[in-house]
């Protein structure tokens, strides 16, 4: 079950939303409504097939036993023991469930042999495990209380609406929140604008943009070069999308879970307004990136063993980050791609002052777009041989297929107005104007109250735009569900 | 904005939004047990089953779910108005396709391939893509077409029938000034290409490419495509039905005398039995064929067209009409068929083309491709005197189908090829075809063709019953005239006779 899909916005999500807003009135505390949040979890993950509801139930029973042990063990070593049990149990789920088949496919390339693994697909399996890892680690270093029972272990690691996709929440403030949460009108109505804002995203921007991406890399995957200006623009556009496809999914999900007294935290903050790699990564996907940083890169030694290991842990760190993303070395290679980057960034700082820019803002916003870029490309193409023709078409090598010629049909005006609108929403233009906005309300009241309603009007047409888009179109699945 | 007004539109919002998502599944609720509102069939622009309703016992639970969200996905209330009006702002006021459609100047709409997308997705008339020139093909790809066409034309004639090959244009190639932008002069249709390619052939006058005489007519200002439709319209049918006409004529010499086209209905329209005529219905816009003599009468033999036994709209049509006594034989697509204001009446008795009198049985069989089996087939008991061949020139983009060019046709071809032998005697290589007539066969009968002077037999092809069946055999070393003989085996017939090429 996706979020964009009939069922899920005017089924699912009406009836748990009611159910826990009418518990949360009738019951006294939150268990009531917990356990029905737990159930809808469940129901949500059992749509991902009977797999996907086994590894999550698996997941909570192996996980919250060993946390439990690791609570309950007296001395450190004990405690590192069960801790390093939990990890290692989630890396074999992980590694089982996710990489087995590009290991096999690996080893039948080298050694010839004709291995076969069963695919089988764990919905979610990259987000809760990590969430699982990280509470591992926070129970061992005494930073978060574990679980005090396990519906509550099993309501918080299955939470629905960041099962699928993320953002990768700390699973002690999940915990936490969900006794002490509180459903108020004005969360709720938050939250509800949050959810149609990413629809509006998802529905109007990313999808519209995929129709043209997905031409792109079709046309690329039939060995067909193109014109470079059809090219680009696939490729901006497939930037735009992934943008607005992977921040409208978290808008949705934080907009939900604020709906129903969770704080989510943010995953993006205008990652293509970066001004270096590094910056891009403060911005894109950030619950991802944070948690590499604390539980990776800083157990590695994070840059206190000097310059050469620094760099070295961030190729690793970014390595797996390449590979957390799928099973497929194209995803290592685009990790190892940002992963020298950052490198060349941090060898180029490491003799400035601290806090000092790696370029000057424009030019480092044309470096950074360069990075991405072409980072996205090595991302999207399925295998060298469709990376090599969009490089070819990307920089007029050869001459164009006369079949894409039809490109030009796929950049409809809806397209185009779309890119557009998706070009100016992706940097802070409209903070910027927010900001100044906002000084005009302080001092104009009636006018503050105007604004508010239109916005109101503005997100509901967005959103019944949105809606119309979800039934009128062929169903795209969000694109980071399959990471 | 004070706390209260806060309040007031936060609960507005929510409250907006809780009644319009519950009254999807509500209205639903209520239309699968009271009947009402009643919403109709989904939209039919899909092309596809809406999912079924899934019963909890007949599947896994798991499974259930998914099916259960497929089913109310496909089947949510207002589904199909929502796609529909989705679909036309999409179409005209972005301008922007939906899947194979794509919106032209002047709202007009034309058809494409999704070549890009996913091959589950890929539609199979690439029509604006070929039309655009944006295909290239294979010298031998060519070979093949001008090889089946002379076989065709080769195997009608040696039993004693015409074939004639009608390639009709799409849209794209005829109303040019309405697509969203114009191709580059560079590149050719495969149409083009294959039509180039046959030039110096001496069956170029058995293919017809219609596209020329639509194009001369859209350049006097006549529209023969509907607007958001990739089939022609009244006056487009009718230009073809005449082009088929003229190819009649050019080839045989018989005069055909079409049923003309009127500009607008005459005086005495309601009347069945006035003189024949076409028109513009006016009540819907296709094409009105008033032939009193005209109707359509019940024919075992056209049957095995109908695939599975379908009807609607796959409907083979046997009419009689007026005429000289000759029957013609034609395979076509729904270009032929949808635009006339009969297509759909069932059963057809009203269904009148808007042929003349040259023929007085005609055979009309929708979505046939003749392969030689299928030829076999329907001359089995009556040969008819014209076997018409119409489809469309984007569908010349894949290569002849299977068993369309097999080893019938490109024998038939290598015979039409060869030089007729002149009354000298000689030896060498000869191409020998048998004509028999009257054959009764068994399931293992075989027409053996062998060394007249020693019996020794050289080739056995199989053959089967048929009013009449000639037998195309490959080239074999011997002498001229009296080299040959053919004879039947498990087969009887009334006469047979050979013609040797060389």
């Amino acid at each position: 079950m996706s979020f964009g899909t009939p069922f899920f916005l005017t089924m699912f999500l009406p009836c748990v939303l009611a159910t826990a807003w009418a518990l949360d009135r009738v019951c006294k505390g939150k268990t009531a409504s917990n356990v029905i949040l737990l159930f809808a979890s469940l129901i949500f993950a059992a749509w991902g097939g009977a797999m996907t509801l086994v590894c999550l139930l698996a997941s909570i029973m192996v996980n919250y036993a060993t946390t439990s042990m690791m609570a309950k063990a007296r001395d450190t070593q004990a405690k590192k023991r069960w801790c390093s049990a939990t990890i290692a149990a989630n890396l074999i789920f992980l590694g089982v469930f996710k990489y087995a088949g590009m290991a096999a496919d690996t080893i039948n390339a080298i050694a010839g042999t004709s291995l076969s693994v069963h695919a089988v697909v764990a919905v979610g399996i990259s987000f809760y495990t990590f969430r699982a890892i990280s509470y591992a680690v926070d129970v061992f270093r005494g930073t978060i209380s574990p679980a005090r029972n396990p519906t509550d272990f099993a309501c918080a690691l299955a939470f629905f609406p960041i099962f699928t996709a993320g953002p990768i929440a700390r699973l002690g403030t999940t915990l936490d929140e969900l006794h002490s949460r509180e459903i108020s009108l004005h969360s709720a109505a938050a939250g509800l604008r949050r959810f149609l804002i990413g629809l509006a995203k998802k529905a109007i921007i990313a999808d519209n943009l995929a129709s043209y991406a997905d031409a792109v890399w079709g046309h690329a995957a039939n060995g067909s070069i193109m014109d470079p200006i059809y090219a680009w623009f696939g490729l901006i556009c497939y930037a735009l999308q992934l943008y607005y496809d992977f921040s409208g999914y978290s808008d949705m999900a934080i907009g939900i879970a604020r709906m129903l007294g969770f704080s989510i935290p943010e995953n993006f903050d205008h990652p293509y307004a970066a001004t270096s790699i590094r910056d891009f990564w403060r911005r894109w996907h950030i619950s991802l990136s944070t948690w590499f940083r604390d539980y990776l890169y800083i157990p590695l030694g994070g840059n206190r063993n000097g310059l050469p290991l620094a760099c070295l842990n961030s190729l690793i760190v970014f390595a797996l980050c390449g590979l957390w993303h799928g099973a497929s070395w194209m995803f290592l290679a685009w990790g190892l791609w940002h992963g020298l980057f950052i490198t060349i960034e941090r060898l180029a700082l490491s003799k400035r002052p601290k806090g000092s820019q790696f370029l000057p803002s424009f030019p480092g916003h044309i470096y950074a777009a360069f990075a991405f870029l072409f980072g996205w490309l090595i991302f999207r193409s399925a295998n060298l041989a469709e990376l090599r023709v969009m490089i070819d078409s990307l920089f007029a090598i050869g001459s164009p297929d006369a079949t894409t010629k039809m490109l030009l049909v796929d950049a409809s005006p809806r397209v185009i107005v779309t890119a557009a609108i998706a070009i100016v929403f992706a940097f802070p233009i409209p903070s910027t104007l927010q900001a100044l906005f906002n000084g005009f309300a302080v001092e104009h009241h009636h006018f503050a109250s105007i604004a508010a309603h239109a916005r109101d009007i503005a997100i509901t047409l967005g959103a019944l735009a949105a809606f119309l888009a979800v039934a009128g179109e062929s169903y795209h699945a969000f694109l980071y569900a399959k990471f | 904005m004070d706390k209260r007004n806060h309040n007031a539109t936060d609960a507005i919002l929510l409250i907006f939004w809780l009644v319009f998502l519950f009254a999807f599944p509500a209205l639903k609720l209520s239309s699968e047990i009271f009947g009402k509102p009643n919403f109709g069939n989904p939209t039919a622009a899909e092309n596809r089953e809406p999912a079924p309703f899934p019963y909890f016992r007949s599947t896994s639970p798991t499974q259930w779910c998914n099916a259960i969200e497929n089913w109310y996905d496909d089947n949510f209330a207002f589904r199909a108005k929502l796609i529909d009006f989705y679909n036309d702002v999409n179409l005209h006021l972005l301008e922007t396709p939906v899947a194979q459609q794509v919106p032209g100047r002047g709202n007009w709409i034309f058809r494409r391939a999704l070549l890009g997308a996913d091959p589950a997705q890929r539609g199979t008339w690439p029509e604006m893509e070929d039309a655009l020139g944006a295909f290239n093909v294979s010298p031998e790809f060519l070979e093949d077409w001008q090889t089946l066409f002379e076989g065709r034309v080769e195997w009608a004639r040696a039993h004693g029938s015409t074939y004639i090959e009608v390639l009709t244009p799409v849209k794209a190639q005829v109303h040019q000034k309405y697509l969203p932008f114009q191709a580059s002069g560079r590149h050719h249709s495969i149409g083009s290409l294959v039509e180039a390619a046959i030039a110096d052939s001496p069956v170029c006058s058995n293919v017809v490419f219609l596209k020329h005489a639509m194009r001369d007519a859209v350049k006097k200002g006549n529209i023969l495509f509907y607007k958001e439709d990739h089939h022609v319209n009244p006056r487009g049918v009718h230009m073809v039905f005449a082009g088929i006409d003229a190819a009649i004529a050019s080839v045989l010499g018989i005069e055909c005398n079409p049923i003309p086209f009127l500009d607008e209905p005459p005086a005495d329209a309601n009347d069945p039995n006035g003189p024949p005529a076409c028109w513009r219905s006016p009540t819907e816009d296709k094409l009105h064929v008033r032939n009193p003599s005209s109707r359509a009468i019940a024919n075992e033999a056209l049957g095995i067209s109908a695939p599975g036994g379908k009807s609607y709209p796959h409907i083979p049509v046997y009419v009689t009409q007026q005429g000289e006594h000759r029957s013609l034989l034609i395979a076509h697509d729904s270009y032929l068929r949808y635009p006339l204001d009969s297509w759909h009446r069932t059963p057809p008795q009203s269904f009148a083309v808007p042929f003349g009198p040259a023929f007085d049985r005609i055979a009309m069989i929708i979505f046939e491709r003749f392969t030689t089996s299928i030829l076999e087939k329907r001359i089995a008991t009556e040969i008819p005197d014209v076997i018409i061949e119409q489809f469309s020139e984007s569908k010349l983009l894949f290569s002849p189908v299977k068993g369309s060019l097999d080893d019938t046709m490109r024998r038939a071809a290598v015979f039409a090829r060869a030089s007729p032998l002149d009354d000298c005697a000689s030896e060498g290589a000869y191409l020998v075809l048998a004509v028999f007539e009257d054959v009764v066969a068994d399931a293992t009968a075989a027409a053996i063709l062998e060394d007249a002077k020693n019996g020794a037999p050289l080739f056995a092809l199989p053959i089967c019953t048929g009013k009449r069946r000639a037998v195309f055999f490959p080239a074999v070393n011997g002498s001229f005239p009296d080299g040959f003989n053919v004879r039947l085996d498990s087969a009887e017939c009334s006469a047979s006779r050979i013609e040797v090429r060389q």
